[in-house]
């Protein structure tokens, strides 16, 4: 694993605003960074990212199956009651469920570290599976990289073939909130896929789902919403008026209410109880104690948070980095610090992709801190031995 | 090969098919009034078309015989309504006569064609207007009733009736409990908890609700970083 200088395709701001991805530079800032490139070798790929992805996904299933089923865990997870039977039924129904980021911490040498489960709402979807993907067929046709590069991506064709086996025949809404031109260019870029895939795409913003008085979910010409993705958290709606609406409606929702198990840092101590001394986990305990000082060499992590949101920590050599934030309603828990791997003046992040069930690519970020925030810039990466 | 064969890069394909399909709504601003009439025919002299009177008409009957108040003597009836106002029913009970009817007429119009019609709402206006006495709007929305068809409409009955001063007045049932009628020697009012209707608005403005999604995001977005920006700050995902 190398961070390469690399000469940024001149006319690479024209094409990202051509085809829609606006967000390629945030207040002056850039967020897509191509002035280089991350290069992996196929060994580093497969075994260290790609199978272990796998693994934890496969575990994680695993662990979903019991939380389920104990209203214990459940409650250990800070989900309200009046959920546990519709995240139940979600799960024992088998509703299917789309794609997931886990973010790693990886050097390149020794294994990975899970850091947090993306599951619910992740995004850099657009970046990672198709821009990503264009920087380097662009860059190998114009000569500048190796016929024989490739990249960790097959996430473009994998969401092809998930949304072809879901079967859909009714109109499939989109909702992102309104605003946000990120999560809107996410749905977007899932309804280009759900189109080919023959199926009647529609946007919605989240704050325009209407419900009838009969319990129906409804766009804003009151058609019934028969499927709906939506990037919008599951830990937000069920604080929100309409969740309680959810469970007796006949909207099929994406991701599926499970997925509020995984998208809850609450998991990660579960992981680590379930699979102690697994190479690619790091210990990890709930926080009895979230008003005393970080502990040295750990990281204190709120259940819900966002975008590195009320994340603090304190190195090993005491020094303390810290994040404020929204999020202060949930508990925490306490992670064993791993530090992100520096190249250059950056910390640099993986974010491993599940599309499916199958591990499907890599998206690389990075940030001037330890913690990787929505500041974090957005750079390629190609395989090459 | 780890990667895919081959990607649709651009996301402007959907984008164009948002702008071009029917999910980018116009703002529209709703608007209501409310038509009273003693009859049919004064209703489609007041310019509303015969369909929509007559329906109306047709509506606030089978309400009023559903959910008009009933007394056990004429004397209690006529104290609630207007002397010898009342009949006697099949059941030898008295009700008091049906004396009109009343469309609550709603609409939802673009600013263009509220200005095209010569209303212009201010910004400070807010989503909602309602009981403008403006003989533009009221031509608009007589000409939505039409088009929109019972969506746009319903409709109760109204009852005769001596106000606190004694004046003759005609109201709807809601209209009297709203002012502060209760209706207590009414057979409805002696046998619960009191006398209600059961009108429900039909009109889809009012029985859809919404933004009952996305509060929760909101409540956290817009928390400043150095990196913050209007549109990155409005983001529920990570």
């Amino acid at each position: 694993m190398k961070k390469i200088p690399c000469n940024e395709r001149p006319d690479w701001r024209q094409t990202a605003e051509k085809l829609g991805f606006l967000f390629h530079t945030i207040d002056g800032e850039a967020y897509w960074d191509e002035s280089a490139y991350y290069q992996f070798s196929l060994k580093q790929i497969e075994d260290d990212l790609e199978d272990p992805t796998t693994e934890i996904h496969e575990m994680c299933m695993d662990l979903v199956d019991r939380v389920v089923r104990s209203e214990a865990l459940l409650d250990r997870l800070s989900i309200p009651p009046a959920f546990y039977d519709m995240i139940r039924t979600s799960w024992l129904e088998g509703h299917p469920h789309l794609y997931g980021r886990l973010d790693f911490s990886y050097n390149g040498q020794g294994p990975a570290k899970l850091l947090e489960l993306n599951y619910d709402t992740p995004t850099s979807l657009y970046e990672t599976a198709a821009f990503q993907w264009g920087w380097l067929e662009q860059n190998i046709e114009r000569g500048v990289l190796p016929r024989h590069a490739d990249q960790f991506n097959s996430i473009d064709t994998r969401l092809h073939q998930a949304f072809a086996q879901l079967g859909i025949e009714r109109p499939f809404y989109f909702a992102s909130m309104k605003d946000s031109v990120e999560d809107r260019a996410t749905t977007d870029y899932l309804r280009l896929i759900a189109e080919k895939a023959g199926i009647e795409s529609r946007h919605i913003d989240v704050e325009d789902i209407g419900l009838t008085a009969e319990g129906r979910f409804v766009d804003l010409q009151d058609r019934w919403i028969p499927h709906l993705f939506k990037l919008h958290a599951w830990e937000f709606i069920f604080h929100e008026p309409f969740g309680a609406a959810i469970a007796a409606s006949d909207t099929q929702f994406f991701e599926p209410a499970w997925k509020s198990i995984l998208s809850n840092k609450g998991i990660l101590p579960l992981l680590w109880e379930a699979h102690p001394g697994h190479p690619n986990l790091l210990e990890t305990h709930l926080d009895l104690h979230p008003q005393r000082d970080v502990p040295k060499g750990w990281v204190r992590k709120p259940f819900f948070s966002r975008e590195g949101a009320n994340i603090e920590l304190r190195t090993p050599q005491d020094e303390v980095v810290k994040e404020d934030g929204p999020y202060t309603d949930a508990p925490y828990i306490l992670q064993s610090f791993a530090p992100l791997p520096r190249f250059g003046d950056s910390y640099t992040l993986i974010g491993s992709w599940v599309i499916g069930d199958q591990a499907a690519g890599i998206g690389v970020r990075e940030d001037d801190s330890l913690i990787t925030k929505d500041s974090s810039r957005f750079l390629p990466h190609l395989i090459l031995d | 090969m780890k990667r895919s064969q081959y990607v649709q890069l651009s996301l402007a394909a959907s984008v164009a098919l948002a702008i071009s399909g029917c999910n980018s709504e116009p703002e529209t601003l709703a608007v209501q009034q409310k038509f009273n009439f003693q009859s049919v025919q004064e209703c489609v002299d007041g310019k509303i078309a015969v369909d929509v009177c007559s329906d109306a008409y047709i509506k606030a009957m089978a309400e009023h015989r559903a959910q008009a108040p009933v007394y056990d003597n004429q004397a209690d009836c006529d104290a609630d309504f207007v002397e010898n106002w009342c009949q006697i029913d099949s059941n030898g009970k008295f009700v008091p006569k049906l004396g009109g009817f009343e469309i609550n007429a709603q609409g939802a119009f673009t600013r263009e064609q509220l200005a095209a019609a010569g209303v212009s709402p201010g910004a400070g206006q807010g989503s909602s207007l309602s009981s403008i006495d403006s003989g533009l709007l009221t031509g608009l929305l007589i000409g939505n009733l039409l088009s929109g068809g019972s969506r746009n409409y319903y409709s109760e009955p109204v009852y005769r009736y001596r106000d606190d001063r004694g004046s003759y007045a005609n109201s709807t049932l809601n209209q009297r409990i709203a002012s502060g009628s209760t209706f207590s020697k009414s057979r409805q009012a002696q046998s619960g908890s009191g006398f209600r209707t059961t009108t429900r608005p039909m009109s889809v403005s009012s029985s859809t609700s919404r933004g009952g999604f996305g509060s929760q995001a909101s409540a956290r977005s817009g928390w400043g970083g150095s990196s913050s920006s209007s549109w990155s700050s409005g983001r529920s995902s990570s």
